[in-house]
């Protein structure tokens, strides 16, 4: 069914949710209307990746990274841009890194978030298959807000509804040093897109989920074997996956080469990104993008 | 936060027999903070066991983040207020506190929250500005919690009255009249308003609220002073944003976006009538009345706001007015009926003020006219008791006036009075008593000539008064002269 | 004709996974049989300087005079002169128009043409050099235990059973530590560059009248035809003596791209606020960036970072420098 028979031009990509015509944003979840407009462009729904974690696990630095890298070709992809909203979050995290600084937090107001839509084909593999993509940047509390209280965000509620797949990014660095909550929020987050993704009652989740295993450049042994990290350090969470989920591999991922800190006037520390290395940023996308070619579209 | 069933009983604090003196309201605090326990970022790191969690993550979705408030200052703040879907209302105060703990730059919003039933919110008038004017009394907006997961209730003191008449004035100063006006004329007409202004943000929006009548105020959702989030606009949004990419967001919404100061120009004067008369009031200086006024206002009172604002215009203008013109106010608020208390009571003041008015220009009017003046009273008091007491005092004070001129014209004055209505002017009475004793005695005294010069005088008032010594009278006149008959026509 | 300004990009995979290759088995180096002659065996091991130091040792060798001057030759070829200069660092982590910078003197010093190669750091693993106490501070004895290979055999971490892969021979040398770095370079009897020493070699700023610097070796703008950063495409590191056309005037390569460099010195940088940037244990310079290495403006010889000291990372490498004062062998070559 074309884009155009499938939605109208005022319902919200997201929820659905019908709104008055020119509405930039829709009334109900906040995301941006521009989105179905540009769905209605290329006539055809966009895939959904939704990118997943916790407040200050690097989804915004990993998405920064990966669409940059994606724009210049890396891996074989080509990706265009579609509208010029969608270019902001890539070079708000390229212009912060390369001057040795994070982004700023992404703030919790959905209307604040960075959406990008893309267009992405893969030169290697299906030379004349395009994609059309769409990567939301969330701010991690609203998740963890959303997680402990569904609907509150209903961006959040519709995106994972609608999505093709999942990036659950997990900060390794902090698994590694012996803290629990990374595996306990896992699960509960796991938990979460347990019941958005499950199809029926007892069955595994077949939308393909990459967990990415951050800050791996703290813990290089993760880079070894991410799932044995994942077993020893994170076991909640690799028990939940094996249990509920039918599509699951791990990654380690790193985009900072090397970590200093300062102090600010509060005495808060500052990490300073000394350089960027990224590094395993494109093997979940690439993994994820052959598992939904596999998949009929939504 | 698990669920907790609704709290009835944060409400009012109150002796059996006296009036509440304070208010029980729940915390929360929403802010961002490192824990060693793992959860980082903006969250709720405390509130009162009372709120549930439904309630919890609606204060999530309205509270503002990083960087939340318009103003740079470190001691900027900002205010919002929602009706949570419990159907509590909360305040939410924010301010900065310090720097991004995460260290990823940008200061750091700290948001306290305060939940209260709508019987608690309405002890302190339906202004939010209140709420958090009571907070700060007890020291609750400078204390940071940084590690207490449970916060107690609050206990806030009510305002013995309402406040907030220096945020009218600065705002008066600011922004003019016309603008706060056109505001809460906006607001009034059902409308949801994004305000983006240089002035004083929350004085401002404090100023809007309390000119709207009492009753209402918890119908209008506010933010004010916090970074613009279309999540977080309510009914009365005050800003400092930039308006095209307000206007942009909101697109597709019933929403009116203005840019709004003095170097604006004024706006359309506005088209609700309470509106209007807060304008008047407003540029006439008469803040405090207008104030006083809109706390007034009951639930019933609603309904009846176009004529309570008639008794507003009518008792302004009565300053001014001529007696002409007081006693033509006066009829027109003796014929109407009035159906809510604050048009009852309003009424009421009028029409006391109104014979206070003409007793006052009873005692003015010149000599040569005080005949006349007593003919239009006896036309205003005409119609009933009511309105005969509505004139009673200026007649009194006009015959006294009178007295100056002798008899002849007591005499008339009281004549004409008796005829309107013989039996209304209870003090008149006694006024008619003694001038009928005064004639007699005159009588006594006079020559048969002026007794017949003002024998139809005589005769009329003795027509009209039953008064044994004004009969006795008209038998001495009628042996004086010709035959005076009981009617007081002339003899044949 | 029309000028052409934009060349589209060939369709080449670019980089996916860091450094370490997966899909090849992993063949390990073969054994060397040490000489027992002590001599020959330091020739065997490429000690030359230390052949040089040691010479009154061979005074009655057989072999010793022309073993000498064959170390002499050796280190001749493997090292260049960098000329005397100034360089000036950066003293802030964003390196802006008027942020403080602090001017150093640079001697001339040799240094290694190329970076240490797996096989060259195989003999120093086979000598059993882990073991020699005297190559590492104290303060290290107790974190020598964790600097092992896949298998828990002394060597860098991504070796096995203490040998490298062969394929790598030729390949610098990663997955060491600062301190196995200097004791390597401690170990042949010379010493890391300092970190205004490896930027004079990087940036060429002799003394002149002109006063130039170049931001890259070869060079002011940036050709990643000329060296191995993530946008050359390649995704791992590349054999010491490839990008011939990236060296520097005296042929030193690959001070560029491919790795990151040890340099002996600690990374003294402040925010511009002037607070210190710390990490958990010493940072020490590092230099160069590296195959992974994102923003070009971090590849050039300008860029001031570092990593923590025992930091054994599949990006790092080092090369090795010597005073013009410890080469009595280039004195009598002068």
């Amino acid at each position: 069914m074309a884009i155009t028979e499938q939605y109208t031009s005022s319902e919200c990509l997201i929820c659905e949710r019908t709104n008055p015509p020119g509405a930039m944003l829709c009334s109900a979840c906040g995301a941006p209307m521009s989105l179905i407009e540009e769905a209605a462009i290329q006539q055809r729904s966009p895939r959904i990746i939704t990118i997943l974690g916790e407040s200050n696990v690097g989804k915004t630095v990993y998405l920064g990274f990966l669409l940059d890298m994606l724009s210049k070709r890396a891996g074989g992809f080509e990706a265009i841009p579609k509208g010029a909203y969608s270019v902001n979050l890539q070079q708000s995290v390229i212009s912060h890194m390369n001057a040795r600084q994070f982004p700023p937090k992404t703030p919790l107001e959905v209307d604040h978030w960075k959406w990008a839509y893309y267009q992405v084909r893969h030169y290697d593999a299906h030379a004349d298959e395009w994609f059309d993509l769409l990567l939301p940047d969330m701010a991690g509390e609203a998740l963890a807000q959303e997680i402990e209280t569904p609907q509150t965000y209903k961006a959040i509620t519709g995106l994972l509804a609608k999505s093709a797949g999942a990036l659950v990014l997990i900060d390794a660095a902090v698994a590694a040093s012996g803290s629990p909550h990374p595996d306990y929020f896992a699960l509960k987050l796991m938990s979460y897109v347990d019941r958005q993704f499950a199809t029926k009652r007892g069955g595994k989740a077949r939308n393909p989920i990459a967990i990415v295993l951050c800050k791996a450049d703290y813990c290089p042994e993760c880079f070894d074997n991410p799932r044995a990290f994942a077993e020893t350090n994170l076991n909640r969470l690799w028990n939940i996956c094996q249990s509920r989920f039918a599509n699951v591999e791990f990654f380690a991922a790193s985009t900072v080469g090397s970590l200093g800190f300062a102090h600010d006037e509060d005495d808060n520390v500052v990490p300073v990104p000394l350089h960027a290395a990224p590094r395993g940023i494109l093997e979940p996308f690439e993994w994820i993008l052959d598992r939904i070619r596999a998949m009929p579209a939504k | 936060m698990d669920p907790r069933p609704d709290p009835r009983h944060a409400g009012q604090v109150t002796t059996p027999d006296a009036q509440p003196e304070a208010v029980l309201c729940d915390q929360a605090v929403f802010t961002s903070a490192r824990s060693p326990l793992g959860p980082q970022g903006y969250r709720i790191i405390a509130a009162g066991e009372h709120l549930s969690s439904r309630e919890c993550s609606e204060i999530v979705t309205h509270a503002p983040s990083g960087d939340g408030l318009c103003d740079d200052a470190p001691a900027a703040e900002g205010l919002a207020f929602y009706r949570l879907s419990s159907g509590r209302c909360c305040v939410l105060h924010s301010r900065y506190a310090g720097k991004e703990p995460s260290g990823r730059g940008g200061r750091r919003t700290y948001t306290l929250a305060f939940v209260l039933d709508e019987a608690g919110f309405a002890r302190f008038h339906g202004n939010p500005f209140e709420v958090v004017r009571a907070a700060r009394s007890l020291g609750a907006l400078n204390q940071e919690v940084t590690t207490r997961p449970s916060l107690p209730q609050l206990r806030l003191p009510c305002p013995p009255r309402p406040g907030g008449a220096a945020s009218v004035d600065r705002s008066v100063a600011g922004i003019g009249a016309r603008w706060i006006s056109h505001l809460a004329g906006r607001l009034l007409d059902g409308q949801t308003i994004i305000a983006d202004t240089e002035m004083d943000r929350l004085a401002l929006a404090e100023a809007v609220v309390l000119v709207i009548p009492a009753p209402l105020r918890s119908s209008v959702s506010l933010a004010a002073n916090l970074r613009f989030s279309v999540g977080r606009c309510g009914r009365l949004t005050v800003v400092r944003e930039d308006v095209g990419r307000m206007r942009q967001l909101m697109r597709g919404r019933e929403v009116w976006v203005e840019r709004i100061g003095p170097d604006r120009g004024p706006p359309a004067p506005p088209d609700h009538p309470w509106a209007a008369l807060a304008e008047r009031f407003l540029c006439r200086g008469r803040q405090g009345r207008l104030l006083d006024l809109a706390a007034q206002f009951g639930p019933d009172d609603v309904a009846a706001i176009d004529r309570i604002v008639a008794a507003c215009i009518d008792l302004d203008n009565m300053e001014s007015a001529s007696a002409a013109e007081l006693v033509d106010t006066a009829a027109a608020w003796l014929d109407r009926r009035q159906t809510s208390p604050l048009e009852r009571k309003l009424a009421e003041t009028l029409l006391a003020n109104v014979r206070e008015r003409l007793e006052s220009a009873a005692g003015r009017t010149a000599e040569e006219d005080l005949v006349d003046f007593w003919h239009e009273l006896l036309a205003l008091a005409e119609p009933s008791e009511r309105a005969a007491g509505l004139a009673e005092p200026a007649l009194l004070t006009a015959l006294r006036r009178a007295a100056r001129h002798g008899l002849p014209t007591q005499v008339q004055i009281l004549t004409a009075a008796a005829r309107a209505s013989p039996r209304a002017y209870r003090r008149l009475r006694t006024e008619a008593a003694r001038v009928a004793a005064a004639l007699v005695a005159w009588a006594d005294a006079a020559s048969p000539e002026e007794i017949a010069a003002r024998r139809p005088l005589i005769s009329a008032w003795a027509a009209c008064a039953e008064d044994s010594a004004l009969t006795d009278l008209l038998d001495r006149m009628r042996k004086i002269g010709p035959a005076v008959s009981p009617t007081g026509a002339e003899p044949a | 004709m029309a000028l052409r300004l934009f060349q589209r990009k060939p369709h080449t995979r670019g980089p996916v996974s860091g450094g370490v290759r997966t899909a090849q088995a992993f063949v390990p180096a073969p054994v060397e049989k040490l000489a027992s002659d002590p001599l020959h065996a330091l020739c065997q091991q490429e000690r030359y300087n230390v052949i040089i130091q040691r010479r009154r040792e061979w005074a009655e060798h057989p072999d010793g005079e022309r073993l000498c001057r064959e170390a002499a030759v050796r280190l001749e070829s493997r090292m260049a002169l960098v000329p005397a200069g100034r360089v000036t660092l950066a003293q802030t982590v964003v390196d802006a128009p008027g942020a403080p910078e602090v001017d150093v003197e640079v001697e001339p010093f040799l240094l290694d043409i190329h970076a240490v190669t797996n096989a060259q750091y195989q003999r120093f693993v086979d000598a059993g050099a882990y073991e020699d106490f005297d190559l590492w501070p104290r303060a290290i004895w107790p974190h020598l235990i964790h600097m092992r290979d896949q298998t828990g055999k002394p060597g860098p971490r991504y070796w096995r059973d203490g040998r490298h892969d062969q394929k790598l021979a030729m390949h610098p040398v990663v997955g060491i530590s600062w301190y196995e770095a200097a004791a390597y370079a401690r170990w042949i009897g010379q010493r890391l560059p300092t970190e205004a020493e490896w930027q004079m070699a990087a940036t060429w700023r002799i003394k002149s009248e002109t006063d130039l610097l170049r931001r890259f070796p070869w060079g002011d703008a940036m050709d990643r035809t000329r060296c191995n950063i993530w946008a050359s495409g390649i995704g791992h590191t590349v054999p010491v003596d490839a990008y011939p056309e990236g060296a520097a005037p005296n042929g030193v390569l690959q001070l560029v791209g491919n790795v990151w460099e040890w340099v002996d010195g600690d990374l003294n940088l402040t925010t511009t606020e002037g607070k210190p940037i710390v990490a958990e244990m010493d940072i020490k310079a590092t230099r160069g960036g590296a195959f992974d290495t994102y923003f070009e403006s971090q590849a050039t010889g300008l860029f001031r970072t570092g990593h923590i000291a025992l930091a054994r990372l599949h990006n790092i490498g080092f090369r090795c420098a010597l005073s013009i004062g410890d080469a009595p062998w280039l004195r009598e070559a002068v």
